[in-house]
């Protein structure tokens, strides 16, 4: 490809420590970078990084490149997106990923269009041919009814990666890679967006998208109240509660607890879907789980050709006795 | 004065449609797409125009709905209009198909800038086809606009506009100053017309611009081009607990869970 060389990772405004989100870049990363035989480069964005730049390098970066500056100590699109922009110049990367969070998703377009460079959003595989030397990004349409894989021979490339498409490296200390303190100078008259304040939603219990149980609701619930049954089958289990986007609509769970191609991307030991149709849009947010439970009264619902265990059945009435039944195995 | 609010708006195939019809054509690589889903606005771009409306019931608005393809319908795309949108432009040409982000961006804000005075563009997150979110940051670039995405919540102070974005764990707060383009999320549900609104939307003309009149060059618009596409294939043997009762299949399940040691 000539000019450009290597695969280059982004994330910013954590607290020092790794996402597992970035870690799967990383393994990305160095699958690709490995059949290419070039560098990983990992940028980070924060205040005060430490840790995290040497985690970035036991999980497969070579080079960890770190701007550490007031201004990109918190998320600002217009400072990031510069400042990434730069770095990406810099390095001449052939190809930057980044997560499809909700940083990634909105700087991927952000730098791709002052790169003017090619852009495939919310990747669930990044293949390569090593014969043409082409990157393959899947992306699914239509919901996730349909998976299209595209080609790109000899160009730039901006790709963000869906949360859980793949598998972290193991962590391991004894990788060497350098770290890079770059700095980055960004005239304030460029800043156009100001951010005013963050506000945090309080979390009870378990995270959703790390809880190895997860507990959701569908539309088949019918009310706020009635999720009190799901939220103790999640106490049993150490997991947490979400919905879908239909319970998240009636406001029955908080938005930030939607599963879906819109919502968190969960992967739990254990996805117990209730009254839940399974729109593909939803399984987008939960295809990943190593278990699929369902309970619905539709035996031609979608979530049946996905689940590894169902009962077909009033959830009001499956319930109590798949709740209480448990608590006693669990004893 | 008032202000100008640009909704652009997308016609697909309702989202919310069976997957059972969606297919590859493995003769000719392409989509098949199920018979009998009707088109609609997607309906993120409906909680675009939601929330253009919310801004006109409380001050002097003025919308212009935008819309890009190649067989646009006033049935569908008219529907702005009897909501209460003002005015709705088609960019219509057979070179308009099956185009790339970049290029589907060029041309909107082609239309945009034709438009000439506007103080807000609002898009929708994504559509519900392609599913990039890419375009509204690529229309912002080319009007070289400020551009915020996933917002729910907008407010305009003055010439300031301050909105939430969603966030994974909650929200934040941001502001930027007029013209900008703003990306929504939720924002609400489009309204319903009566019946009054239908009829008179339906006399309400609707501009029609073609490459021509865009001044664009059709042989600098990019197709969109996949290696391949394919269904998915992500189905399972779902193991059902027969049962008596739903009582007693409940708690079968619990136990046929602990036997395969799930739990």
């Amino acid at each position: 490809m000539g000019a450009f060389s290597g695969i280059t990772v982004f994330d910013g405004a954590f607290e020092d420590i790794l996402a597992p989100g970035t870690k799967e870049l990383l393994a990305c990363a160095r699958k690709l970078a490995d059949n290419l035989d070039e560098k990983v480069n990992c940028i980070l964005f924060g205040e005060g990084l430490n840790e995290s730049l040497k985690e970035a390098v036991a999980f497969g970066a070579d080079n960890v490149l770190t701007a550490d500056t007031p201004i990109l100590g918190k998320y600002n699109p217009d400072a990031y997106s510069i400042a990434l922009e730069r770095l990406v110049r810099q390095t001449a990367s052939r190809c930057l990923i980044l997560g499809q969070t909700s940083i990634g998703a909105d700087i991927a377009p952000r730098v791709a269009f002052k790169l003017g460079c090619d852009l495939i959003t919310d990747c669930v595989e990044i293949n390569f041919n090593k014969e043409t030397e082409s990157f393959i990004p899947v992306h699914p349409i239509y919901g996730g009814k349909i998976y299209a894989a595209f080609n790109f021979t000899n160009q730039q490339l901006v790709i963000t990666l869906r949360q859980k498409s793949i598998d972290p490296l193991d962590r391991d200390d004894s990788r060497k890679g350098n770290i890079i303190p770059v700095k980055v100078d960004i005239e304030p008259a460029l800043i156009k967006i100001k951010v005013v304040k963050k506000i945090k939603e309080e979390i009870t219990g378990v995270r959703l998208e790390n809880a190895p149980v997860v507990v959701t609701g569908g539309r088949g619930i019918g009310s706020k109240d009635d999720f009190k049954y799901l939220k103790e089958l999640a106490e049993i289990l150490s997991g947490a509660v979400g919905g879908s986007r239909p319970a998240a609509d009636n406001g029955w769970v908080p938005a930030t607890s939607k599963v879906g191609l819109t919502g968190k991307i969960v992967a739990p030991k254990m996805y117990i879907a209730i009254g839940v149709s399974g729109s593909s849009q939803h399984l987008a947010g939960c295809i990943g789980s190593k278990n699929i439970i369902a309970i619905n009264n539709d035996p031609s619902a979608n979530i049946f050709k996905v689940a590894r265990y169902g009962v077909v059945g009033d959830w009001k009435e499956v319930l109590p006795s798949f709740t209480e039944k448990l608590r006693e195995l669990l004893v | 004065m008032g202000f100008h609010i640009i909704v652009c708006a997308k016609q697909i195939l309702d989202p919310e449609g069976p997957a059972s019809g969606y297919g590859v054509n493995s003769a000719t690589g392409q989509i098949i797409l199920p018979k009998g889903v009707p088109p609609v606005i997607n309906p993120y771009d409906e909680n675009a125009l939601e929330t253009a409306l919310r801004l006109k019931d409380i001050m002097q608005v003025n919308i212009t709905v935008i819309s890009m393809g190649k067989n646009l319908s006033k049935a569908v795309i008219g529907k702005a209009l009897a909501v209460g949108a003002d005015n709705l432009i088609f960019l219509q040409d057979k070179a308009f198909e099956n185009l790339d982000s970049r290029s589907t961006a060029y041309i909107i804000s082609a239309g945009i800038k034709k438009l000439g005075n506007y103080d807000l563009v609002l898009a929708g997150r994504q559509a519900g086809d392609t599913d990039a979110a890419i375009v509204p940051h690529f229309i912002a670039g080319f009007l070289d606009i400020p551009c915020i995405n996933l917002v729910k919540k907008v407010e305009i102070i003055e010439r300031n506009i301050r909105v939430e974005r969603s966030l994974p764990d909650g929200y934040e707060v941001l502001e930027v100053e007029m013209p900008s383009l703003l990306s929504i999320t939720g924002g609400g549900d489009l309204r319903k017309a009566d019946l009054q609104q239908i009829t008179d939307a339906g006399k309400k003309p609707v501009t029609i611009w073609t490459a021509e009149n865009l001044g664009i060059d059709a042989s600098d618009l990019k197709q969109t081009v996949w290696q391949k596409i394919f269904v998915p294939v992500h189905e399972v043997e779902c193991n059902f607990i027969k049962a008596d009762s739903p009582k007693e299949a409940g708690a079968k399940l619990a136990i046929k869970l602990r036997e395969d040691r799930i739990i």
